[in-house]
C-alpha cells in the first residue's frame, strides 16, 4: 500500500469555517441555547421524581360525558403537542379552541361528537403501588361543529 | 493570550488537522448518503401530513412560514432527497447530490421538530452530515493519500459524536449532579415509560425499576458510557468498543422507551469505525489470495 503525504492543505477560510462550526455548537450546547439543528442535547438530565405532572384531554359531548384523547394514538404528526399547553396561557381563546379542535378531529371524524374539550392537569404516580391520579381542570376550548 | 493556552490552542489545532486517508472522506460521505436515503424514506417525516396548521411552531429557520407546506412539497422534498443520495453514493456530482440529500433531511427533520418540542433523533446525523457536506470532493474509496485537508473532516466528525454523546452527560451531572444516579431517578424513569405506551414491552422497563440496585448500576452505567466518549478523542482502539457501548444503549432505550436513537448508532458507527482502512484491508487481502493463487499455478 502505498501511502503519499500531500501535507497541509486548508486554506485559512476552511479553518475558520471549522473553528466557526465548533463555536456554534459549543455555546449552543453550554448556554442551553436551541438552534435547530444544533442543540443543548438535555436527554433525561433532570431528576425525576416520583410524580409526574402532565395533561389529560377529554372530549366531551353534548351529554356531559367525556371521552379520552390519547394523542399517542392519533396520527404522528399530532404526537408531542401537549408540549403547547406550557403556552396556552399566552394564546388568544380563538388560537386555543384551533389546537383543541385539531386535537378531536379524529375523533370527529369518526362521528363522536365533541361539544368542547377539557384539559385536565394531572399529577401521576409513576409507582404501581402509588396514591391515584389527582387532576384539576385547566381549560375548556374548542367546540367546534 | 498565556503560553498555556496558547499551547492548548496549538494541540487542539494540530489534532484537529492532523492529516488523514482521503479514501476515509469519501467512505464517510457515501455511508452517510446511504444513512440519509434510508433515514428519509424510513423515517417518521410522513407523518407530518397529518398535521394541523395550529400546531405548526416552526423552528428557527422556518419562521417565515405561517404553516407546514402540502402534503405534495414533504414528499416531493422526500423523493428528491432519497434520489439524491442514492446519485451522491454513486459519486455521480457529489457535493450538490449530498448537499440536496442533506438539505431534503434538514427540512424534514426541522418540520418535525416544529411541534413544540426538539427532536434529537436526527441531530447527529444532520449536524456530521453538515460536516461532511462542506469536505473535498472528488476522492476514490481507496484513495491513500493523506493530508490535512482531508483529516478535518475526519476529525470534526469525530468532535462533533464524541461532544454529543460526552455533553448528554455532562447536562446530566451539571442538571442533578449524583442524584441522578444516587437518587430513585432512574427507577421512576423506568415506572413512568410503561405510562407512554410506547416501548415494544413493559417487561425490561419494569425488571429494572422492580430492582434498586439493577438502577443504581444502570444509571450509573449510563453516566459512565456518555462521559467516556472523550476516550475515543484520544485512543483509536476504544473507538469499536465504545461503539458497541452506545449501541447496547440505545437497543435499551428502545427497549424501555420505545425511543428510536438509530440515527445515532448510524453516525457513530460511520464516524467511529475506519471503514476506509477496513476495506482497503480486505481489497489488499484478496489481492495477496489472488497472487498467491497465480503463484500456486505458475510453480
Amino acid at each position: 500500500m502505498q501511502v503519499v503525504d500531500e501535507g497541509s492543505m486548508v486554506s485559512r477560510w476552511t479553518r475558520g469555517c471549522v473553528y466557526a462550526f465548533l463555536l456554534v455548537f459549543a455555546v449552543t450546547r453550554f448556554a442551553q441555547f436551541e438552534l435547530f439543528p444544533f442543540s443543548a442535547f438535555r436527554l433525561f438530565s433532570e431528576v425525576r421524581p416520583d410524580e409526574r405532572h402532565s395533561w389529560q384531554l377529554r372530549a366531551v359531548d353534548g351529554d356531559g360525558i367525556e371521552t379520552e384523547i390519547h394523542l399517542s394514538k392519533l396520527p404522528r404528526g399530532t404526537r408531542h403537542t401537549t408540549e403547547l399547553l406550557g403556552g396556552f396561557d399566552d394564546l388568544s381563546a380563538a388560537a386555543r379552541d384551533e389546537i383543541c379542535d385539531d386535537w378531536t378531529q379524529p375523533l370527529r371524524d369518526d362521528g363522536v361528537e365533541v361539544s368542547v374539550v377539557r384539559v385536565y392537569h394531572i399529577v401521576v404516580h409513576v409507582r404501581p403501588d402509588g396514591p391515584p391520579t389527582r387532576r384539576t381542570l385547566s381549560y375548556e376550548c374548542g367546540g367546534a361543529t | 493570550m498565556t503560553a498555556r493556552v496558547q499551547r492548548v490552542v496549538g494541540l487542539s489545532d494540530r489534532w484537529l488537522f492532523a492529516p488523514e486517508a482521503a479514501g476515509r472522506v469519501r467512505t464517510m460521505r457515501l455511508l452517510m448518503a446511504a444513512l440519509i436515503g434510508l433515514r428519509l424514506a424510513t423515517g417518521p417525516h410522513r407523518g407530518l401530513a397529518t398535521e394541523p396548521a395550529a400546531l405548526f411552531r416552526p423552528v428557527w429557520f422556518l419562521s417565515w412560514m405561517e404553516q407546514r407546506p402540502q402534503d405534495g412539497v414533504l414528499v416531493a422534498l422526500q423523493v428528491v432527497g432519497m434520489v439524491a443520495a442514492v446519485l451522491a453514493v454513486l459519486g455521480w456530482r457529489e457535493r450538490g447530490t449530498f448537499l440536496i440529500a442533506w438539505s431534503s433531511l434538514l427540512f424534514l427533520a426541522a418540520f418535525w421538530a416544529s411541534r413544540g418540542k426538539i427532536q434529537h433523533n436526527d441531530l447527529p446525523l444532520l449536524l456530521v452530515a453538515g460536516v461532511l457536506a462542506a469536505a473535498p470532493v472528488g476522492l476514490r474509496l481507496l484513495d491513500q493519500r493523506r493530508s490535512a485537508a482531508w483529516g478535518w473532516p475526519v476529525r470534526t466528525s469525530l468532535l462533533v459524536v464524541a461532544s454529543i454523546y460526552f455533553l448528554t452527560g455532562f447536562q446530566k451531572v451539571v442538571a442533578s449532579g449524583p442524584a441522578w444516579v444516587l437518587s430513585d431517578n432512574l427507577r421512576n424513569v423506568m415506572y413512568g415509560a410503561r405510562l407512554n405506551g410506547q416501548a415494544p414491552t413493559d417487561q425490561v422497563s419494569l425488571f429494572i425499576a422492580d430492582r434498586p440496585v439493577l438502577s443504581h448500576l444502570v444509571a450509573l452505567g449510563t453516566l459512565v458510557v456518555e462521559l467516556g466518549a472523550v476516550t475515543v478523542l484520544v485512543w483509536v482502539r476504544v473507538r469499536p468498543w465504545y461503539l458497541v457501548a452506545v449501541t447496547v444503549l440505545h437497543g435499551s432505550i428502545y427497549l424501555t422507551h420505545g425511543l428510536d436513537y438509530s440515527m445515532w448508532a448510524g453516525t457513530a458507527a460511520i464516524v467511529l469505525v475506519d471503514w476506509h482502512a477496513l476495506l482497503t484491508r480486505a481489497v489488499d487481502h484478496r489481492g495477496a489470495m489472488a497472487r498467491s493463487r497465480r503463484g500456486v499455478v505458475v510453480a
